[in-house]
């Protein structure tokens, strides 16, 4: 563990970063929106701060007899997850909220209980449509998880340590995960879109179920839950900085501004990503998933695997 | 304060319920800038009525409007409009035409905080009582089946699985963000699957069809045995098919595209629309729709299907395939074999294509045909109108069982029912 000077100021700065992070993910979604519309204006720069103040604005309307504990907690949940995913997200060697041992498992562990929050969601409003969102999440997450598992040690192979920091010191004694494992990369960066339910994956907030689990919330605990979103999706772009990008490394800057330039480049592309993908069925993504994804994932850990045996400088050794 | 809840509505969402006539008039309004669409309801600022709304959808409408959250409005967009259209819903804003609005009186009345919309409609109380022994007021432990309290409770039947699982009762509309206004469909739900359809229900009231019917106009005229130019007809069928793509890729979503081939459908600029229909017929859509909603040709002739629906199933069914103008003009029907959502799409993009080349040729060529966007109109025994969106709506409870939830969405958008239409007598 990392108990450095820097910690103390870790949490309030984290939820900064987190917040600036999300109003350039809501930008770039506008922008990305707007254009594929053809319609790019003033108010492409001003719809997010809009949308933001306009559910601020907006009234928290009950549905008859909700289970108010469940729905309310959803997005907090959400947030709470996203928040303890990124305690163990490097920025520099220094600049870590916690450098544990076990950082890989715990974030994916989080990243997991983003099924608690979508159930939450769909259950809570004691409502038809949400319970159907949060239905289809279970048999989403179901299918994203062992890809995303699987990748994610074959990523921590060459490090031969669950420690996060490691991982990214690995990539700067040898070559980047990006390089060595492009397959890797590209399982990643689908179960990174998965994960928070974004653009093909959107199955929650589907438009076919009139909003999902988004149809009967209004008001600041929408905007919660919007932003519980998008803090997610930032989390999980942000982890393929130090999985595969080589964390902050980078010539001239300092290493945390490396970082936050890559995971800004790297977030906003997914998001960009969302629109022009166009959305999955779940059926094929569940059949793609295990019949491909699975296959796919272990044939990358087994090819890094057999790689690092025939040659030992791909980790750095 | 003032000033911050100004710009956070300045845009506002709204929420369309589409009665008489109203079709037109909510797609002009879509374009507009000042607006955006919301996804459901509760995400709405202004509920749009646009057109004539049948006086007995107020129940309906009240509840909708106080689902709701403040603040909140009635927007009502009809020609010749110069009142509140039902008495149960409050005063809103009413427009005869999209131009028409006065968008600064419009925002003051939806900010009004004190106003009449503010006020709750029904009282806040459960539809019926709750007189449950559970812990939350419910029918009480172990119960299952039957309609406790007046609120159905699932009962476990088997699913295709031989697996028992619950079986809950719910609706599609007559009101739902995508589909046409006043269908109803009481469906029977397993998780997220469709297993049964019990009833379909068609909410607008039988009449004649009234003058100037927009996009069907041309083909009604030649049903009278007028002359028509195929110049309207194709023009009419164009339109139809365009809007219907649209709806359905918001379905699919991609808003994106959606707006824009709403916005070329305005002027049907041949080129601007030839590269958007290139980009919709993608593998994109070829993957999110092929497989669902199977219609065969013998259910498609079993069911008496019409139009773009019967000849993605393989069926020749057009009317201009037999008129000697389109003859002249070497029409042949466009006909797909599979049968399911993406051969309708592939039916309807191939006939927009088709029509912007009629188009070209037709010069003041004149038809009879009386084969509208969605198939043709034809007599009754009785000397009435048997209309093909009346026909296709019987492909509804048969064509549901067995898909799941976004198949279902998706096959009922892929009929391309006009509700209105199939009212008329």
């Amino acid at each position: 563990m990392n108990y450095g000077p820097v910690n103390w100021l870790a949490p309030p700065l984290a939820l900064v970063l987190v917040i600036l992070g999300v109003a350039w993910l809501a930008w770039v979604n506008r922008l990305a929106g707007d254009l594929a519309r053809g319609r790019v204006s003033l108010e492409t720069l001003m719809g997010p701060p809009r949308d933001m103040l306009r559910d601020l604005h907006k009234e928290f309307r009950l549905t008859e007899r909700p289970d108010l504990a469940l729905w309310l907690g959803a997005p907090l949940l959400l947030l709470t997850l996203t928040m303890a995913a990124l305690t163990v997200l490097p920025l520099s060697p220094d600049w870590v909220g916690a450098d544990s041992s076990v950082g890989v498992v715990f974030f994916t562990a989080m990243f997991a209980l983003t099924l608690v929050a979508a159930y939450w969601a769909g259950w809570g409003p004691n409502s038809k449509y949400p319970l159907i969102a949060g239905y289809r999440f279970v048999g989403l997450m179901l299918a994203y998880e062992m890809p995303l598992a699987i990748t994610v040690i074959a990523v921590a192979l060459p490090a031969e340590s669950l420690s996060v920091s490691s991982i990214v010191a690995t990539q700067q004694a040898a070559y980047w995960n990006a390089l060595t494992q492009p397959l890797g990369l590209v399982i990643y960066l689908l179960c990174a879109l998965a994960v928070p339910f974004w653009g093909p994956f959107n199955v929650v907030n589907a438009p076919e179920l009139a909003g999902g689990a988004l149809v009967e919330l209004s008001g600041a605990p929408k905007l919660l839950w919007r932003f519980g979103q998008y803090a997610l999706l930032l989390t999980t772009s942000a982890f393929a900085v130090p999985l595969f990008f080589g964390g902050g490394a980078g010539p001239w800057w300092p290493a945390p501004v490396w970082s936050l330039v890559k995971i800004l480049l790297v977030s906003g592309a997914l998001v960009a990503l969302g629109h022009g993908l166009g959305r999955l069925r779940l059926d094929r993504f569940m059949w793609w998933a295990w019949v491909v994804l699975i296959p796919l994932s272990l044939l990358n850990l087994f090819l890094i695997g057999l790689l690092i045996l025939i040659w030992p400088g791909l980790a750095g050794k | 304060m003032h000033r911050a809840r100004h710009f956070a509505f300045g845009r506002p969402r709204a929420f369309p319920v589409v009665g008489l006539g109203g079709v037109e008039p909510w797609r002009e309004l879509l374009l507009h800038r000042q607006l955006s669409l919301g996804r459901g309801p509760r995400d709405a600022d202004l509920l749009v009525l646009s057109g004539e709304i049948p006086t007995d959808w107020g129940n309906t409408l009240r509840a909708l409007f106080e689902t709701m959250a403040l603040p909140r409005l009635v927007l009502y967009v009809a020609p010749g409009a110069d009142t509140d259209p039902l008495p149960g819903l409050p005063p809103g804003y009413t427009a005869s035409s999209v131009e028409g609005i006065d968008w600064t009186l419009l925002w003051e009345r939806l900010l009004d905080s004190q106003g009449p919309s503010a006020r709750a409609l029904l009282a806040d109380q459960p539809p019926t009582p709750w007189r449950g022994r559970g812990d939350h007021g419910q029918g009480g432990e172990g119960m299952m089946g039957g309609t406790p309290y007046g609120r159905p409770m699932a009962m476990t039947m088997e699913d295709p699985d031989q697996l028992a699982l619950d079986d809950v009762p719910t609706a599609l509309g007559p009101h739902f963000p995508g589909l046409p206004s006043g269908l109803y469909l009481g469906l029977r739900l397993q998780g997220d699957r469709v297993r049964q359809c019990e009833g379909v229900e068609n909410r607008f009231p039988s009449q004649s069809p009234p003058p100037g019917s927009g996009h069907r106009e041309p083909a009604l005229r030649a049903r009278a045995r007028e002359a028509v130019p195929v110049a309207d007809l194709e023009q009419a069928r164009l339109r139809s098919h365009l809007g219907w793509l649209a709806d359905l890729l918001d379905l699919c979503d991609r808003p994106g595209l959606a707006m824009r081939l709403r916005e070329a459908r305005k002027d049907l600029d041949s080129h601007a629309l030839r590269r958007l229909l290139d980009r919709a017929e993608s593998r994109q859509l070829y993957y999110q729709t092929r497989n669902i909603g199977v219609i065969s040709s013998a259910q498609a002739r079993q069911w008496r299907l019409a139009g773009p629906v019967a000849r993605a199933s393989g069926l020749k069914l057009d009317t201009r395939n037999h008129d000697p103008a389109y003859r002249e003009l070497g029409f042949q029907p466009v006909v797909e074999r599979g049968g399911d959502v993406w051969s309708r799409c592939r039916v309807r993009i191939r006939e927009c294509y088709q029509s912007l080349d009629l188009l070209d040729r037709a010069g003041d060529a004149h038809t009879r045909a009386p084969e509208g966007a969605r198939g043709s109109f034809l007599d009754t025994a009785g000397g009435g109108l048997d209309t093909p969106s009346a026909r296709n709506l019987a492909a509804l409870q048969p064509g549901l069982a067995g898909l799941e939830w976004h198949e279902a969405v998706l096959f009922v958008g892929s009929l391309d029912l006009d509700t209105e239409e199939a009212a008329w007598r």
